[in-house]
């Protein structure tokens, strides 16, 4: 498998690094992996296809192939432009299950990019469905996104504990996917850039084998690792340790902002901010 | 007394007219109004207070002379009052028991139609004419409540003549039926106010408790009829049973996800009737994607720097903001105020509400300040969304106002 690759992008106060590592593997149990990943450019991507007769494994290539044609064209990144790029591959996954109508099909996604809106640049994470976008700081791994489950509805609700969300029966089920509907809802966050940042974008096949500390433990110790094995192949060969009962794919995003200090991040830590309402700490 | 239904009739194969009833309301019409009678039935369910008039206009939509032969027949007021309104046109007449005697409203010979409100109503038979060849030789009848079948007879069900000897002369006789008539379920948009006056006996509709082998019962009698009659009543009692009783999913409502049973295998799924549901988004697409409203797209922010920001779509302003967990289709555009510590990292919101600005202040470090046209500055509980007019300027500190304007 590919190492890491890094590439710099220059924004308008400085040179961004950005360091990424993907792995994608078929599990212990499974015969076809349904999982498709993009890693390129400034866009990281994961899909989850599901439905039989070779659907899933297409609608999730389907998914990615659109978002790479969609980048090929060379305009900057926008959060408007992915959203539109999501709703084309939600198109183009309904158009494949024409002929194929009766078979349960369709794809998740879970995405970051580095966007550019008006002046500034964010990183812009997206999901529909159960694959995730989680955040590290160095110490504490959050998760980005929310999934589109039935047990995240049973958890918003509070009839369910996280415990009981990993053994729910119904911890399979999604409520939102590409492909399912001419319309796709998918949830965005546009998150600062700023400092040294990681970001691992995965399918259930990850999160459900290896709970946040134990991919937090992976993730603090990627320094540590033997010189040809990324810290994406790590946590795809931790899940399947664990079991690999799904296909496993993780993408890991690293970014480091050299440059001038935004004025934004005076008076914060520069490892990014937690909660969209603590924003502002005390200035004393 | 076995019988509970609101109407009762004698079935008719093809050529009869197709009755259609719901709470409180029956309308009888000529077979080739075929589809005025489905639509009456799709329209009178639930809303009875336009009912009748909704009725009346569906069977003169095509002009009076289109208008097909008809009784419409509905019981006013209280129960107590027992004030019947009954419409004929064409070959068919009401036969009406009020206040001790029979009154007959006949619609033939009459251009228009006969228009008649009763008092004190005892019953009331429908009789049309010629009458239509009936589908069983005995004079056997049917209980009757909710719904559209072929008949060629009918009447209320607590006709005097099989309660009271005394009024036993009848035009029309009604006998009672063979066996005890079978109860429909009662059908669940029943409304409690508008329980149909069974103005001798005591059994009204919403006392009915539901016979378990109601169902079965009528079908058996069904049975032995003769193929337009079965065509007919299958069809129709179908749709009565099923909407009135166990209402259809409606393909509109959102998925209900069913997972498999004892799929532990970590396998993501999807279940659910699909090509419904595709069926279903399709629809709702083609019915959704409404253009934003006009008055959105001409509202904006005027910056203190004279930058101006459309409010097109939601506005988040800040000295860094971001946004978290926003619908792809309300993306907000995120405005940076470079430089001032003063200003929060996500420090208000401007949306446009039913066009309307809405500004919220989230939960900024020293707050927002709104000062509406010709009133003292105003401070903005935090997250709490706040309605503005044109012209308000809100004070984000440290100098940055934001003035709300629309473009003329």
């Amino acid at each position: 498998m590919a190492a890491a690759i890094e590439h710099e992008v220059a924004l308008p106060a400085g040179v961004l690094h950005i360091t990424v590592a993907a792995a994608s593997d078929l599990g212990m149990v499974r015969k076809v992996n349904e999982d498709s990943y993009l890693a390129e450019q400034e866009l990281f991507l994961v899909a989850d296809g599901m439905g039989g007769h070779s659907f899933g494994d297409r609608a999730s290539q389907s998914v990615v192939s659109t978002f790479a044609a969609a980048l090929a064209e060379g305009s900057p990144l926008s959060p408007e432009g992915l959203v539109r790029t999501i709703h084309q591959s939600n198109q183009a996954v309904v158009n494949m299950a024409e002929d194929d109508d009766e078979s349960v099909s369709g794809t998740t996604l879970a995405g970051l990019a580095l966007v550019k809106s008006e002046a500034t640049h964010h990183w812009m994470a997206f999901n529909v469905g159960d694959s995730r976008v989680y955040s590290w700081d160095g110490r504490l791994l959050e998760q980005v996104t929310v999934d589109h489950s039935a047990v995240q509805e049973l958890l918003d609700l509070g009839q369910i504990t996280p415990v009981e969300a990993t053994e729910h029966p119904h911890r399979n089920v999604v409520t939102r996917a590409i492909g399912v509907g001419d319309v796709v809802d998918p949830d965005i966050w546009l998150l600062p850039v700023g400092g040294k940042q990681l970001f691992v974008v995965c399918s259930d096949g990850l999160t459900k084998e290896l709970d946040d500390d134990q991919i937090a433990v992976i993730l603090a110790d990627r320094f540590t690792l033997p010189g040809d094995l990324s810290v994406a192949e790590r946590l795809v060969e931790a899940a399947l340790a664990a079991g690999g009962s799904d296909n496993v794919t993780v993408v890991v995003v690293e970014s480091d902002f050299v440059g001038a200090t935004h004025t934004a991040d005076e008076d914060t830590n520069d490892r990014g901010v937690p909660h969209h309402l603590e924003v502002t700490r005390p200035r004393k | 007394m076995p019988i509970v239904s609101q109407f009762r009739y004698r079935p008719a194969g093809a050529s009869g007219w197709l009755a259609v009833a719901s709470p409180g309301r029956l309308l009888v019409v000529h077979p080739d109004a075929f589809d005025i009678a489905v639509a009456v039935f799709g329209t009178g369910r639930g809303n009875s207070g336009q009912g009748f008039q909704t009725a009346l206009d569906e069977l003169t939509r095509g002009g009076l002379s289109a208008t097909p032969p008809f009784a419409l027949l509905e019981w006013l007021g209280s129960s107590g009052e027992r004030a019947l309104r009954v419409i004929v046109r064409g070959g068919v007449r009401a036969v009406v028991t009020a206040g001790g005697s029979e009154h007959t409203l006949d619609g033939t010979g009459v251009s228009t139609w006969t228009e008649q409100s009763f008092q004190q109503v005892a019953g009331f038979e429908v009789v049309v004419e010629p009458e239509p060849e009936p589908t069983f030789d005995a004079d056997r009848w049917l209980p009757f409540d909710n719904g559209v079948v072929s008949a060629t007879r009918l009447s209320s069900t607590s006709l005097p003549t099989t309660t009271e000897p005394r009024q036993a002369e009848p035009v029309q006789a009604a006998p009672a039926p063979a066996a005890p008539a079978p109860a429909e379920p009662e059908p669940a948009e029943k409304q409690p106010e508008q329980a149909p006056a069974a103005p001798v006996s005591e059994v009204t509709v919403s006392d009915i408790p539901v016979a378990p082998e109601g169902e079965p019962e009528l079908d058996s009698n069904a049975r032995p009829t003769d193929e337009g009659y079965d065509y007919l009543f299958g069809e129709t009692m179908y749709r009565n049973v099923s909407e009135a009783a166990v209402r259809e999913p409606e393909p509109d409502d959102d998925p209900v996800i069913e997972p498999a049973a004892g799929d532990h295998d970590g396998m993501t799924i999807m279940t659910g009737d699909l090509k419904k549901l595709r069926a279903g988004r399709k629809a709702k697409a083609a019915d959704a994607a409404p253009p934003p409203p006009p008055a959105a797209s001409q509202l904006y922010l005027e910056l203190s720097t004279g930058t101006r920001e459309p409010l097109s779509q939601p506005v988040l302003v800040g000295r860094a903001p971001t946004a978290s967990k926003v619908s792809g289709s309300a993306l907000p555009r995120l405005v940076t105020i470079p430089g001032d510590k003063d200003i929060s990292r996500n420090h208000a919101q401007f949306a446009v509400e039913g066009g309307t600005v809405v500004v919220t202040d989230l939960h900024s470090r020293n707050g927002t300040q709104v000062i509406m046209p010709g009133k003292p500055p105003q401070q903005l509980r935090q997250g709490e969304p706040t309605a503005v007019i044109l012209g308000t300027v809100v004070d984000l500190g440290g100098g940055v106002t934001l003035t709300v304007c629309e473009e003329s």
